[in-house]
């Protein structure tokens, strides 16, 4: 029950994004802008550019998806609810999120054009700066429950959460996360069109998630 | 059913993607979204989103009278939109090569409107056609044409090596019926798709081979002879290898390519691959040209076909032999580098402004800027009366309409030796630092869209809409919207830092307006003119003369120009009463938003004959490249919107 609950507080979290990011651009509060632009999605043509590198514009915003679901499956999102518990869980996190670089680098070469590869190259530019402000608070979290394990993580917190006995690394982890599920924009404009509706939810989910991790009990 | 519907049969599914279609409109103006705001149309207001990316966007608007060149750029955006599409005209005429428009009407918020309702409604029944037809013009046609990735002065119809370093040329698309990029030695020939190419006899016998010496390969000349720098006798090089002096499709081309692992000799073969022993990756190679059945007629440059290149050598290159020729950049690393157009439709940059950069990593090398918004010469007309003088004048830049009316109006009254009154001076004073201030955010919104403000672009655009035909009682309302935003504007943190330095112009006499203001030079007609000194108007200037001087100009003429309307006290266009049959020259000067404007005109029997008009635009064009050279791509782009061009005022 509580894990449902959750998930659907997740999706919620990811709709929410969605929703303040067409507010934000647009200037007009929209709650269905979301819902309607992922239908509407399904109904335009894909079109490849002339001379793609088929492979890397294939793969690219797939594996953007990938590596959400991958940096997901290490967190203990209820008692019951971890997917793998892994021993080495929080440098998985970081593991999976590097992909995340990889898989915009090659969505910014795939289509061979000069204005996607700018936008991968300024993407890479600022994710590598606040891809640092991920790390060190997972590292600074990690060293105070001495183990990599994600559960050990939430339980180094039963008399006092992280948020209280680091509040810094919550300020610069929330940032960097909030950063990053945003930032996106600024590249996303000059790609295809018909993958947002997976990057909306992929990008979002690991800033939400990761939060939820380090506020989680 | 609109003209780019998706095939596909309107079933259940499909009707409600259709109508999730017709709700999430995405639009690509052209020439802009500045020219939008100028003529007063609220794109979000009538519910479409304006996206910066033709593949985002499911309606091309046009708006108002474009030039061919405009078309042609608009014909590759729309092709460039996806399925299902629309086109909506508001106050075009012609539109070819784009298709017909799905919905035409004319430029006012209201039609724009019912514009939208009828493209929803399009939309919603029309998405999806049993038949669809194609889009195609002839500027999307494309030709290739080859060049080498180490010398990007060779360039050549037909696949083969490169004379200078013997690497493969690498194909490159480039538009058909687009001059070359690149011109080599052989300008001057005739461009032609890669089948059809024959070459002319001459070319055949002498063009083809040029001498250099072995040590020198820098001297190059088309008779044999000594080396200037060695003395050493100059060796003949075919200047263009496999010059298209064969008939044959350049398929036959590919067989000469064959592949071979660097480690096994013995492995070769027609395509690229991996070795089958070691697993490594092919490499390709020149065949001999003795080997492969060559099918064309070899004649007099039979025996000369790539003896002087040793191919074989190139298979391992060094780091250095491969970036060796590579132009060198300011900070002296070799890269490629890549030509890639910003405009004329970048989001950003004024519309029209077509900006060519010329990038090493995202550092700009070159840049050139030109207008599109302009053909021929505007001014060469037929002769016309003078209310339609002023007409035609209002109508030359949709960006400053009230300051060009202003300047034929001015220009006529000195041929006619009209006096104004006082109270009209100021009336007029009241329009024109009324449109300074539309026009001054119009150019914020770009200058938020380019440095990522989403604030400033949605304030300033909302502000300028509701200034533009705002009479004093709605100025006065919208005083402290406007000084709020300034001062929200120059409280911005990393502002500064990110416009300060950049673009910086110094003690160029000939700069105009508030570029020339922003580097300390008082330029400004309105300290000549007798109903601004009245009011005791006094220009602002700045030292510094970089794009955060520029910002900061702009931003205090909004407030002087909200204290001279203030006391201007009255706002009204001006008009010409016509005077029956004069004749004579008359000339005015006025200081539009951008600058100052000069007109020269002649009048016979009330007809004005000719005109000379000066504009800054055309001159600051000139600035792009020595202003954006070794800048970062987003600073560059900055730089020339701090400009605040108007390809509209551009006579080439």
């Amino acid at each position: 029950m509580i894990t449902l609950a959750l998930l659907l507080l997740l999706t919620f979290g990811a709709y929410l994004v969605a929703v303040l990011e067409h507010w934000t651009t647009y200037g007009r509060f929209r709650p269905t802008a979301p819902l309607l632009a992922a239908l509407a999605l399904l109904g335009r043509e894909s079109i490849v550019p002339r001379k793609p590198d088929r492979i890397f514009f294939e793969v690219g915003p797939v594996l953007l998806l990938i590596s959400a679901v991958l940096a997901a499956t290490v967190i203990p999102l209820t008692p019951n609810l971890i997917i793998t518990d892994l021993a080495t869980g929080a440098l998985f996190i970081n593991a999976a999120l590097v992909y995340v670089l990889v898989a915009l680098l090659m969505a910014g070469w795939g289509p061979d054009g000069a204005y996607a590869m700018i936008g991968g190259w300024r993407f890479l530019g600022q994710l590598i700066a606040y891809s640092m402000l991920i790390v060190m608070p997972i590292t600074a979290v990690a060293m105070r429950a001495e183990s990599l394990l994600m559960s050990q993580v939430v339980a180094s917190q039963t008399h006092i959460w992280n948020i209280l006995y680091q509040p810094l690394g919550f300020v610069l982890f929330f940032i960097a996360a909030m950063a990053l599920a945003f930032c996106r924009r600024l590249t996303c404009r000059m790609r295809k069109a018909n993958w947002p509706a997976v990057w909306k939810p992929s990008m979002a989910a690991p800033g939400w998630r990761c939060s939820d991790s380090v506020v989680s009990r | 059913m609109i003209s780019g519907a998706r095939q596909g049969v309107l079933s259940g599914f499909n009707r409600l993607v259709a109508a999730a279609l017709a709700r999430d409109l995405g639009v690509f103006v052209v020439p802009g979204p500045d020219i939008a705001r100028a003529y007063g149309l609220d794109i979000g207001a009538a519910g479409l989103h304006l996206v910066a990316s033709p593949r985002h966007a499911s309606v091309l608007l046009i708006i108002g009278d474009i030039t061919p060149a405009l078309r042609e750029a608009a014909a590759v955006v729309y092709a460039q939109m996806m399925r299902p599409r629309a086109l909506l005209a508001v106050g075009t005429g012609a539109l070819s090569p784009l298709p017909a428009a799905d919905i035409s009407t004319g430029i006012s918020q209201q039609e724009l409107l019912e514009g939208v309702h009828q493209l929803r409604t399009a939309f919603t029944t029309g998405a999806f056609q049993p038949e669809v037809s194609d889009f195609d013009a002839p500027v999307l046609q494309i030709r290739i044409e080859y060049t080498c990735p180490m010398h990007p002065e060779i360039v050549q119809d037909e696949p083969g090596s490169c004379p200078k370093c013997g690497m493969f040329l690498v194909p490159r698309e480039v538009q058909a019926g687009m001059p070359r990029t690149h011109s080599d030695n052989h300008a001057d020939r005739q461009i032609t798709s890669p089948h059809t190419h024959k070459t002319s006899p001459e070319m055949d016998l002498g063009a083809a081979v040029e001498y250099t010496c072995p040590m020198h390969p820098e001297v190059v000349q088309n008779e044999p002879g000594q080396c200037p720098k060695c003395g050493m006798n100059l060796e003949p090089r075919k200047e263009q290898p496999e010059q298209s002096a064969h008939e044959h499709h350049h398929t036959d081309h590919s067989a000469l390519v064959e592949y071979t692992c660097p480690m096994h000799p013995e492995v070769v073969q027609n395509e690229p691959g991996q070795c089958p022993k070691c697993g490594m990756n092919l490499q390709p190679r020149k065949e001999q040209p003795e080997q492969p059945a060559h099918e064309h007629h070899h004649t007099d440059h039979n025996d000369m076909d790539h003896s002087h290149m040793n191919h074989d050598d190139m298979d391992f290159m060094s780091m250095i032999e491969v970036t060796k020729d590579l132009p060198r950049s300011g900070d002296g690393l070799p890269m490629e580098w890549i030509d890639a157009a910003f405009g004329p439709f970048f989001p950003g940059l004024p519309g029209g402004l077509l900006l060519s950069l010329t990038l090493d990593g995202d550092t700009v090398a070159g840049s050139s800027a030109r207008s599109l918004a302009k053909a021929g010469d505007p001014l060469a007309h037929a002769p016309m009366d003078t209310a339609q003088f002023v007409e035609f004048m209002s109508g030359i830049d949709p960006l400053a309409p009230v300051a060009y009316r202003l300047l034929a109006c001015r220009a006529l009254e000195n041929a006619a030796g009209v006096e104004l009154s006082a109270e009209a001076a100021r009336a007029r004073i009241g329009a024109l630092e009324r449109e300074r201030i539309a026009s001054h955010l119009n150019w914020l919104t770009l200058f938020g869209q380019q440095t990522g403000f989403d604030w400033l672009q949605q304030h300033a655009a909302a502000l300028q809409l509701n200034i533009r035909q705002a009479n004093l009682e709605q100025l006065v309302a919208l005083k402290p919207a406007m000084q709020s935003l300034i001062k929200r504007l120059r409280h911005t943190p990393l502002l500064k830092s990110r416009t300060a330095r950049i673009g910086r112009v110094m003690h160029d006499t000939s700069l105009l307006g508030p570029v020339a203001r922003a580097a300390g030079i008082n330029s400004d007609a309105r300290s000549a003119d007798a109903a601004y000194i009245t009011q005791g108007f006094s220009p602002v200037c700045r030292q510094e003369g970089d794009a955060y001087a520029r910002l900061q100009v702009r931003l205090e003429e909004i407030s002087h120009s909200l204290a001279l309307l203030q006391t201007a006290d009255a706002i009204e266009l001006p008009v010409f009463a016509t005077v029956r049959g004069m004749s004579g020259g008359g000339e005015a000067v006025v200081e539009t938003p951008r600058g100052q404007a000069s007109l020269q005109l002649t009048l016979k029997q009330g007809q004005v004959t000719a005109i000379q008009l000066t504009t800054l635009s055309t001159h600051h064009l000139t600035l792009i490249p020595t202003l954006t050279e070794q800048l970062e791509l987003g600073d560059a782009l900055v730089t020339v919107g701090s400009l605040d061009l108007s390809p509209w005022e551009v006579w080439q």
